[in-house]
């Protein structure tokens, strides 16, 4: 039953994220890429990542998506028109890295992973239950806290600071020309 | 549950790849971008992967903990949301200038 579970999501995944490449409207290929994330969220429920699959939900498929989507908006965007001289070889060009980063990473994952360890799900033994409960113990929200904040502390501290530029710097960017040119002392810009 | 973890690390190579894929086909800034955005997911999919196949051997052996990659795809996650804000502020400005987004009318630096 899982195992059909898991290969549902797994096909949902695919298919929307080649949805979002396919697509020539620009907002399909946005509520496609929600859809992505929130089986990749599955995903990690799959593998018990609760935490992880519920801040991929808040952050991508709710916030980051819904940025997305406005600036799509705000854009009042036609439909992608291809322009004539970058047809093939570009296509081709494409198929041709993701075909290098398949093999590439194939050949990565086949000689860490060990196939013959792909078993049959079905073993609820009791020590499948014990593991899996201090595995749970060891992932929850609890222990993913203490290790955040006393672990990660600095990275954590660093990524609000990051966070912070990233703000002021996407106001400064997105202000509208002539109250630039409002302020006092800005520097005349002719960049044209 | 073992079969979980191989199924996620090839999805998240086929998502990484069609993620590059879509970045070298896609001429739409946005859709470029969202490609991008695919590839990070892909990236955080095999982390917390890989840091959630770890068992108790191998874990003692290297030293880490499952949690330690899963907090390392929190972080990507929060860059991400960074880089989102920053590159679609630039998008709305590109667009107020030149009225297009379109990769291809780009060249001023070329010509």
């Amino acid at each position: 039953m899982l195992i059909f579970t898991y290969s549902m999501i797994f096909a949902i995944t695919i298919v929307s994220a080649l949805i979002v490449i396919v697509s020539r409207n620009t907002f399909y290929s946005a509520i496609s890429l929600i859809v992505t994330m929130i089986a990749i969220a599955g995903n990690f429920l799959m593998m018990r990542a609760e935490l992880i699959a519920l801040v991929q939900l808040l952050v991508y498929a709710g916030a980051i998506m819904v940025l997305f989507l406005f600036v799509i908006m705000l854009l009042n965007l036609r439909e992608e028109e291809e322009t004539p001289r970058s047809l093939m070889p570009r296509k081709i060009a494409g198929l041709l890295l993701a075909m290098i980063f398949i093999v590439q990473a194939a050949y990565i994952t086949l000689s860490i992973f060990n196939i013959d360890s792909v078993r049959d799900p079905i073993v609820l033994t009791e020590e499948f239950n014990a593991s899996q409960e201090k595995r749970a113990e060891e992932t929850g929200v609890n222990a993913f806290a203490e290790t955040l904040f006393t672990k990660y502390m600095i990275p954590f501290e660093l990524t609000s600071v990051l966070l912070l530029a990233a703000i002021v710097g996407a106001v400064a960017v997105g202000l509208k020309e002539d109250k630039r040119q409002a302020a006092p002392d800005a520097p005349q810009a002719n960049l044209q | 549950m073992e079969y979980v973890y191989s199924g996620n690390i090839i999805l998240a190579v086929l998502l990484f790849a069609i993620g590059a894929l879509g970045v070298v086909w896609r001429r739409h800034a946005i859709a470029v971008f969202m490609c991008i955005e695919l590839m990070l997911n892909a990236a955080n999919l095999a982390f917390v992967t890989f840091a959630y196949s770890i068992n108790d051997s191998m874990a003692a052996a290297s030293g880490s903990k499952p949690l330690d990659g899963a907090i390392i795809a929190l972080f990507v996650m929060t860059v991400a949301a960074a880089e989102a804000g920053v590159g679609l502020a630039i998008f709305l400005r590109v667009y107020r200038q030149r009225g297009t987004i379109n990769l291809d009318e780009f060249t001023l630096l070329k010509d």
